[in-house]
């Protein structure tokens, strides 16, 4: 009998998704699709409400990367207010927002590779689910824990200071910034006790790549193999070809990896990008428009930054990346390398931070600019998990009139599929049993791409996990929660 | 026991997601505790409000005496409940929804320190994209902050 897999939610990601597996009557994969489950709207939220209130509001969309909203929103409003397209801002302002930016990047993906992605590096995907998470990795290697606990403060440290909020800040205006870092808070970062500063952080950032690089002459197979799949790839880079995470030109490559988009304005992105529905998700497919929505498709966030981006500007990450580039090649497709690519980027990130940190323009007192007000901005920026696209229109009474929003994870929405049906073949077609393990390796090739699926609720005792075998006929054959 | 507040400090620390009506008591409840403890100036109280619980969590708990965790329940009878809890070594599928206990154990088995911690859960309705939360909910809140204010009274004796 033919049978339908469901695995409800995705666990270890943020928010909530839901993966369904059709097989056919000789166990074999017929389909496989991602569902997003949650409807978030906040393109018609925003509808109506003044456009200064754009960076704070939208920063609802997520708990988990609001500052990347944050910043997004503030760059469409500086087009908007006059003050040019990311690189018209004063120096304080610019710097201001790329400290903000660069503690959210150092932080979430902290967070992401320590204790969302390393349990199933550590324990393997067929350990039991009850080892497979962070807290077994603090009973297992405390210091680990420990180190990955500070790194994951220090940038919400570093964000507090330049957004005034851990979650939800305001630093970040239309035109500029509305603080600047005082001494006592630069000092705090910059010569903290150790182990709570910015050498320290860079220290950490290159051990945990020395973590990953250990593993992975261990486990080479396995990373090299798992989940790997040819796609185009698109990021912002600088001008200069150079890796830069807060503001760029916007460039994708082919599978063979040419350029396809190259040196685009971000706010010509729609003359290049477009999105497609489909009925059974949420969540939009992202396609570049040359290509059409079949060979169109994308990946974004650190894999693919590494394949668009010709250097990094910074010294220890520049070196990372010359080793990564001469074991991966001119153009990465491998899913788990993805991991790789994410701690290179850390290191990048800590050393930015420290960069700015020493840079006396942070302490300048002006902070605004403001020109001739347009009626239409766009803010495109590197989230953590990859491109992240803003999009406004205003009216004369200055309220918003349109918005379109291209999240970062909707960008990977295809990839993620990709990846869902690459190791659901891998792992399932023929067999006659499905194991856990199996559906946990689905779940692996997800959670490489980081994906933040929106911010749910979760009342006290409220997250229940359910797994749903459905047959061809849509008959629940069977049904478990927990 | 919650250790007496002249010698010793707690953390009230609200969570929840205040974009989304009652999902956002426990950081409501944190708004109108400020404003007392304000008001009566008094000392070694301190505050925290977040989305979610977090691992650095347990970093956080450690450096106090005493920690109160405050969040909204919906399956809860009375208005409001409080209770001591005790760690728990874990078996949850996901980081989205680390419990209290959890971060207690994490404190514990991370900084060897452990404190006393208490959970408030605060009964909420409705959970939409909204940043009101319901009348009803509202006055649960209420209950709660009374209760608490009559606990730091007796904290200070």
């Amino acid at each position: 009998m033919a049978k339908k897999i469901v695995i409800e939610p995705v666990t270890r990601v943020e928010g909530h998704g839901k993966v369904t597996i059709n097989i056919d009557d000789k166990n074999n994969i017929s389909q496989t699709r991602f569902h997003i489950v949650e409807f978030r709207g906040f393109e018609r939220f925003v509808i109506g409400r003044p456009y200064w209130e754009a960076p704070v509001l939208v920063q609802r969309l997520c708990g988990i990367c609001p500052v990347s909203h944050h910043l997004a929103a503030a760059k469409a409003m500086d087009v908007i207010v006059g003050a040019g397209t990311g690189d018209g801002l004063t120096p304080v302002a610019e710097k201001m927002r790329r400290l903000m930016h660069y503690g959210q990047i150092f932080q979430s993906h902290s967070l992401h590779f320590f204790h969302l992605a390393s349990p199933d590096l550590l324990f393997g995907y067929d350990a039991l689910p009850e080892k497979r998470n962070v807290i077994n990795i603090a009973i297992e290697n405390k210091d680990l824990a420990v180190q990955a606990v500070l790194m994951r403060k220090f940038g919400q440290e570093v964000i507090l200071r330049t957004a005034g909020k851990k979650i939800h800040g305001t630093g970040a205006i239309p035109g500029g910034i509305n603080k600047n870092l005082s001494i006592k808070e630069r000092d705090e970062l910059l010569k903290g006790p150790n182990p709570f500063n910015a050498d320290m952080m860079v220290n950490w950032a290159q051990s945990a790549i020395q973590f990953f690089k250990d593993y992975y002459k261990k486990n080479k197979d396995f990373i090299d193999n798992f989940s790997k799949f040819p796609s185009n790839h698109l990021s912002l880079v600088r001008k200069d070809g150079a890796l830069d995470l807060y503001h760029g030109v916007l460039r994708a490559i082919g599978l063979d990896g040419k350029k396809i988009i190259n040196d685009v304005d971000t706010q010509e992105y729609l003359e290049y990008i477009r999105e497609e529905v489909r009925p059974w998700s949420y969540m939009k497919f992202p396609y570049i428009k040359q290509l059409g929505p079949e060979k169109g498709w994308y990946r974004v966030g650190p894999l693919a930054r590494l394949n668009t981006a010709d250097f990094i500007p910074t010294p220890l990450a520049q070196k990372e990346f010359e080793e990564y580039k001469k074991i991966t090649g001119k153009v990465n497709d491998k899913c788990l390398h993805t991991h790789w690519a994410r701690l290179i980027e850390t290191l990048h990130a800590a050393e930015m931070i420290r960069e700015l940190l020493n840079d006396p323009d942070l302490q300048s007192e002006d902070l605004v600019i403001k020109g001739n007000k347009q009626k239409r901005g766009v803010g495109i920026i590197e989230a953590p998990r990859g491109t992240l696209f803003h999009d406004y229109e205003i009216n004369d009474d200055d309220q918003i009139i349109k918005c379109n929003l291209i999240v970062s994870t909707t960008n990977n929405n295809q990839p993620m599929n990709e990846a869902v049906n690459y190791i659901a073949k891998a792992m399932i077609n023929g067999k006659p049993e499905i194991s856990e393990p199996m559906l946990n390796a689905i779940e692996v090739g997800i959670r490489a791409y980081d994906p933040c699926l929106s911010c749910a609720t979760h009342a006290y005792g409220e997250m229940p996990l359910e797994v749903t075998l459905v047959d061809s006929n849509g008959k629940i054959i069977d049904k478990k929660s927990k | 026991m919650i250790k007496n507040l002249n010698k010793n400090k707690i953390l009230f620390y609200g969570y929840g997601n205040p974009g989304r009506q009652d999902d956002g008591l426990g950081v409501f409840f944190i708004d109108e505790l400020i404003k007392y403890i304000k008001k009566n100036r008094l000392k070694n109280i301190y505050f925290d409000t977040n989305y979610q619980l977090n691992i650095e969590d347990a970093l956080e708990i450690s450096k106090y005496d005493s920690v109160i965790f405050i969040d909204a329940a919906k399956k809860i009878k009375k208005s409001f409940n409080f209770k001591k809890i005790k760690p728990l070594e874990i078996n949850f599928y996901t980081t989205h929804n680390m419990l209290p206990e959890n971060i207690l154990f994490l404190c514990i088995k991370l900084y060897d320190k452990k404190p006393d911690a208490y959970l408030l859960t605060i009964k909420g309705y409705k959970w939409g994209v909204n940043e009101k939360p319901t009348e009803k909910a509202l006055k649960n809140l209420k209950n709660a902050l009374i209760y608490i204010k009559k606990l730091i009274k007796i904290l200070y004796k």
